[in-house]
């Protein structure tokens, strides 16, 4: 498979996105609030749709729309707290809904709309693989350099806002970097299943760890697998890739949680008869 | 003596509710380890969150040693212990992880660790009892556990002030009296200024010498504690107060500890009495101060 130029671009964005995604899944599930991921998927079909009226390349009307939706989801949070989970429904379903409607008010109600919803992986361009790579990037140097002031963000908006930390600021920049991961990543494995390479990988990594540190490395590396290993499902199985990957991501937290519990039982064993 | 935290004048009111505090005024000084005790609603959680800048009043001042909290930088100078930290479950970090966090606000976003800082974190951990579970996963502690870990985090940026938020509300007896025998030393031997949020029985607290107790948003209790001497005479009882000396003259009551008889013209103990039977409650009726340390006459 590595013969063809579009694997191994795909596997180049792939892996990218599969790496520097589960960065900040593990900090939207440290923080329970997993799902962003999903809901800014749906704000970003939105977007794309927007984009197809108004005759504007797709990704940055997706970027627009999605990064002022993730600003809005912060407005929401801060504004209503735990009670604003309604509004942030509301707001996914909005997103779907303005998408749907736009898409077919400008008759772009087709394949090529499939395309965003559950990704073309292998159709990705050098022009896009930049464009990952910048994004992936950034997050990286972002969440790693601010790693432990995102830490404590995590454990508590109250107790970083007792350290003097812009909380809100910080807030804001990791969903605005949510935002952007969720654009990229739509054109991988789709706006309907991006959220899964946010948090599937950390919750693989959840199984094995028990660090911070290590979480963030762990994740990191199931991403990366779960790409590589779903590409290459799909390339020999002949399926869509998008789902492969997913389903690849489900497979390694299901394999991993068996070897774990594999482990705990084998060390109560060996314990036990010592 | 210097006032660690002042809120002058304060009103508030959560959004679309009622109001919690009106023209409420309170100071804390420096040295006090305060109760602050009331039942649920009555206001003791939304005072500590204003004096941390965690909410902002509608009206009134909020002061930290003298800066308005609008100003406040030297986050450092505070050590805060949560009621309920989000470490459960899928939270996956370290014991060391959680409490070198705490030096977030000593050294900034970006600065790293120096040799002191880690020789603090690990003094800090040795004197909270959590410097064997280092590398544990804090999300597989105990409740009582936990506490101790989010303590020596507060510490770590060596704070001025420790706000303790119910830290103890959902653990057990034995680990309860651990935890507060801590913050008692930390008191007693560094003399830190400490606000407890508690509303339970504070009877066996040793070393708290400030008691508030609150409800609907306003103070109904508000006294201080020393420890008495031996002199009991009829109808006239010197009592050695300390400390605080300095607070006994505008304090309305003074908690008295055995060996002491209960005296007459004694009113009935409001607290203490389950926790710790030999605590009676005098009322001052007369404050005057000499070399022997702080005397009340009642």
């Amino acid at each position: 498979m590595f013969a063809h130029d579009y694997m191994l671009l795909a596997l180049a964005a792939g892996i990218l996105v599969g790496v520097s995604a589960p960065l900040l899944g593990t900090l939207l599930v440290y923080r329970r609030i997993s799902l962003i991921g999903d809901g800014l998927g749906h704000v970003a079909f939105a977007g794309v749709a927007i984009g197809g009226l108004l005759n504007i390349a797709p990704i940055w009307a997706a970027c627009i729309v999605t990064v002022a939706g993730a600003l809005l989801i912060d407005e929401l949070r801060a504004r209503f707290g735990t009670s604003g989970d309604l509004a942030l429904a509301i707001l996914f379903y909005l997103g779907l809904a303005v998408g749907v409607v736009v898409a077919s008010a400008s008759g772009a109600l087709n394949a090529q709309l499939f395309s965003v919803l559950f990704g073309s992986i292998l159709t990705v361009t050098w022009a896009e693989l930049i464009q990952v790579a910048v994004v992936a990037v950034v997050v990286a140097a972002i969440v790693l350099g601010l790693r432990r002031a995102l830490f404590v963000t995590a454990l508590s908006d109250d107790l970083a806002k007792t350290a003097g930390l812009p909380v809100r600021w910080l807030n804001r920049l990791v969903l605005v970097l949510v935002a952007l991961t969720v654009v990229i990543g739509m054109r991988l494995v789709g706006v309907l299943m991006i959220a899964a390479l946010l948090v599937l990988p950390v919750a693989t990594a959840q199984l094995v760890c028990r660090s911070f540190a290590q979480s963030l490395a762990v994740g990191s590396i199931a991403g990366g697998l779960s790409v590589v290993a779903g590409l290459t499902v799909a390339y020999y199985g002949d399926i869509a890739p998008g789902g492969s990957i997913v389903l690849a991501a489900i497979a390694l937290f299901l394999i991993t949680g068996v070897a774990a519990r594999l482990r705990v039982g084998i060390a109560r064993t060996v314990g036990g008869s010592a | 003596m210097t006032a660690v935290a002042q809120l002058e004048a304060v009103n508030f009111r959560y959004r679309d509710g009622a109001p919690v505090f009106k023209d409420f005024t309170w100071s804390l000084r420096e040295g006090q380890y305060c109760a602050l005790l009331g039942e649920n609603g009555s206001g003791k959680s939304t005072l500590v969150r204003l004096l941390l800048g965690l909410e902002t009043p509608q009206a009134g001042r909020v002061r930290l040693w003298g800066t308005s909290i609008g100003n406040f930088t030297s986050w450092r100078r505070i050590g805060f212990v949560p009621q309920n930290p989000r470490v459960v479950g899928d939270f996956c970090a370290t014991v060391s992880e959680i409490v070198v966090s705490g030096l977030v606000a000593k050294t900034g976003i970006w600065r790293k660790m120096t040799g002191a800082d880690k020789a603090r974190i690990a003094a800090v951990m040795e004197a909270v009892g959590v410097a064997d579970l280092s590398d544990r996963r804090a999300s597989r502690l105990s409740g009582g556990q936990l506490q101790r870990v989010f303590l020596a985090r507060a510490l770590a940026s060596d704070p001025d002030l420790l706000v303790l938020d119910e830290p103890t509300a959902s653990i057990d007896e034995g680990s309860r009296e651990q935890f507060f025998d801590v913050v008692s030393r930390l008191h007693t031997d560094q003399q830190r200024t400490i606000v407890l949020i508690s509303h339970g029985d504070i009877g066996q607290l040793s070393s708290i010498n400030r008691v508030v107790r609150l409800a609907q948003g306003r103070i109904i209790e508000d006294y201080e504690i020393g420890l008495a001497s031996d002199t009991l005479e009829a109808g006239e009882f010197d009592v050695t107060v300390q400390p605080p000396r300095q607070n006994v003259a505008t304090s309305p009551f003074v908690i008295l500890r055995e060996p002491l008889q209960t005296p007459r013209h004694c009113e009935e103990p409001a607290l203490g009495r389950r926790g710790n039977p030999g605590i009676r409650i005098l009322r001052a009726e007369r404050a005057s101060q000499n070399d022997g340390g702080s005397h009340v006459r009642t």
